[in-house]
């Protein structure tokens, strides 16, 4: 079943398959992107990640399925579709004998940037990129891997496609240069949609609007975090840390699912995590708050972290494989 | 067609900037000028009754042999093991943009070397006595006609070292793949002519000569331009890059 682009789509997968040798590396994979969002692609390794991305860049072609990018299909015409897309391999290969100015000057041509405005569009990135002043000149071979990866982002990021794709940008990158790609990222949110696949789940989780979760060559779950926490979770997780008498505690708190009940280390309070519902956690605060005997020091929402959303949706991919082959 | 120019300018820059490229002029020329010292030796020992011009062009096999492997080995070996190619197919570009490019860098390389060697000529032109002269060049069409047929032999010659560049990540391979298939079109194609000659063999005329490329040679040095010729080493040279595009395809999927 194909699905239909929507007007702010800026990617439209659908049914996607790949298969290496008869291997199975991408299962009938369908997601969509919006125009000018940070998506994040997650998965562990093996999981297909970098098959998607390069049929997105046009490297490879999927054995079926369809990739739709600005309205063009990549199967019928991946030469257009190209002219759309920037792409940043894993490892990103560059080659030695250039210069790094040469190199961009080489990659603005082959994108089609126009004679006059390469100087113009490579100087811009390499400002952007913190390489004009330093390593504008040095050989690609001279240069350390952080540099290295910095040219890479800057060759994604030169020309004028509406569409970004990085695969691992900040692998090998010091805390200053991984700040640096996310003010790049930050600065080009909104005028240009960037995709991105990293194992850096925290840096992920402060650049990106959406998430992919992909296991095993299929799309495990899709959305914001606050969408796959609850996905993840089920229903809205709270925690509490509350004083008083446990029966007390625990006969307010009947009507919502305890997860976890346990004492605290200076014994005088009580940790509790449990999901409620809306309706049900409100009734609940008023509930404890008007009751005298008990003393509530902290409430509040739980907030899945991108790694335990990343974990809990992986095993529980993998559980159900394992099922299915039982 | 601006994207094939990119990328032409590219290669020819890769090998130019490659200490590899100048190990392989230096060969070259050391070949060259050994097969021109002994060929001069012989030729002033013995009356020969071909130009010193024909039987040079007559040894281009070995600086062939040796040049042809070295300068393609690298073309496609070196972008599968840097996987750079990923980069350069990431960009709006096509397979056969990119394989006609490395293929007219080389090519062009290797017309260089050969043009070249025509110093030596110009030396012995400028400085020996005119019989020598006489001797050595017999006729313009002796050393225009040698060195155009190199020039469409070298199409289909260097078509087989990208090809043989494009299946394999190893340049070494590569090299050695290349070398003997040059080698078997040399002497496999003498031999087959020689064999078809002593044991009758029932092959008619042309399929002997497009076996023999030294007897092309020799037509060629004497003035007759054959188009069959030129269609067969233009057909084989099409067919090879065809082939090279498909490999390359493939690899990447």
């Amino acid at each position: 079943m194909h699905k239909i682009m929507a007007k702010g789509d800026a990617i439209v997968v659908s049914e996607l398959t790949k298969k290496y040798c008869g291997q199975v590396a991408l299962n009938a994979v369908s997601f969509s992107i919006e125009k000018g969002s940070v998506v994040g692609l997650i998965g562990p390794n093996g999981a297909g990640k970098s098959s998607i991305l390069k049929i997105l860049a046009g490297i490879i072609a999927g054995t079926s399925g369809d990739v739709i990018i600005n309205g063009c299909s990549v199967a019928e015409n991946v030469m257009q579709a190209k002219r759309y897309v920037s792409f940043m391999p894993e490892n990103n290969p560059l080659p030695d004998h250039l210069r790094v100015g040469e190199y961009l000057r080489f990659r603005a041509e082959l994108k089609g940037v126009s004679t006059k405005k390469i100087r113009q569009s490579t100087e811009k990135v390499m400002r952007q990129c913190d390489l004009y002043y330093e390593a504008r000149y040095r050989m690609i071979k001279t240069l350390s891997k952080g540099y290295r990866q910095r040219v890479g982002i800057a060759d994604a990021m030169l020309g004028n496609s509406e569409i970004v794709i990085l695969d691992e940008p900040t692998i090998g990158l010091d805390p200053h240069q991984i700040i640096g790609v996310r003010k790049i990222i930050d600065a080009n949110k909104g005028t240009r949609t960037i995709l991105l696949s990293s194992h850096i789940l925290s840096e992920l989780e402060t650049v990106c609007d959406n998430f992919i979760i992909i296991n095993r060559g299929r799309i495990v779950v899709t959305g914001s975090l606050d969408q796959l926490s609850n996905n993840v979770q089920g229903k809205n997780m709270f925690c509490a840390k509350i004083g008083g008498d446990e029966q007390t505690i625990r006969k307010n708190f009947q009507g919502v699912q305890i997860i976890e009940f346990k004492r605290s280390l200076c014994n005088e309070e009580y940790v509790i995590k449990f999901e409620a519902a809306d309706e049900a956690y409100r009734l609940l605060l008023l509930k404890i708050s008007s009751n005298r005997e008990l003393f509530v020091k902290k409430i509040g929402y739980v907030e899945c972290s991108l790694e335990e959303i990343f974990l809990n949706s992986t095993r529980r991919c993998r559980d159900q494989d394992n099922a299915d082959d039982l | 067609m601006k994207k094939f120019y990119t990328l032409l300018k590219y290669e020819i820059y890769r090998l130019m900037v490659s200490p590899a490229t100048y190990v392989v002029a230096s060969i070259f020329t050391l070949s060259i000028g050994g097969i021109f010292i002994f060929l001069m030796h012989d030729y002033i020992k013995f009356a020969q009754d071909i130009p010193l011009v024909q039987m040079f062009c007559r040894c281009f096999w070995l600086p062939t042999c040796m040049v042809v492997p070295l300068l393609s080995m690298r073309s496609f070996s070196e972008e599968y093991k840097g996987e750079t190619f990923q980069n350069l197919f990431s960009v709006p570009v096509t397979y056969m943009e990119v394989v006609l490019a490395k293929f007219f860098a080389t090519y062009g390389m290797f017309i260089f070397l050969w043009l070249c060697s025509l110093s030596i000529f110009l030396a012995v032109e400028a400085k020996s006595e005119p019989i020598v002269r006489e001797l050595a060049f017999a006729s313009p069409f002796n050393m225009g006609g040698g060195l155009l047929f190199i020039a469409i032999t070298g199409l289909l010659f260097v078509a087989i070292g990208i090809f043989a560049s494009s299946l394999t990540e190893n340049q070494i391979v590569s090299c050695m793949m290349t070398f003997f298939i040059l080698l078997a079109l040399f002497i496999g194609g003498q031999f087959f002519a020689n064999r078809s000659q002593i044991t009758n063999l029932n092959l008619s005329g042309t399929y002997q000569e497009s076996l023999n490329i030294f007897s092309q040679l020799d037509n060629f040095c004497n003035g007759v331009f054959d188009t069959r010729i030129v269609v067969f080493y233009l057909s084989t040279c099409v067919l090879m890059l065809c082939f090279s595009t498909l490999v390359v395809q493939k690899k990447l999927n």
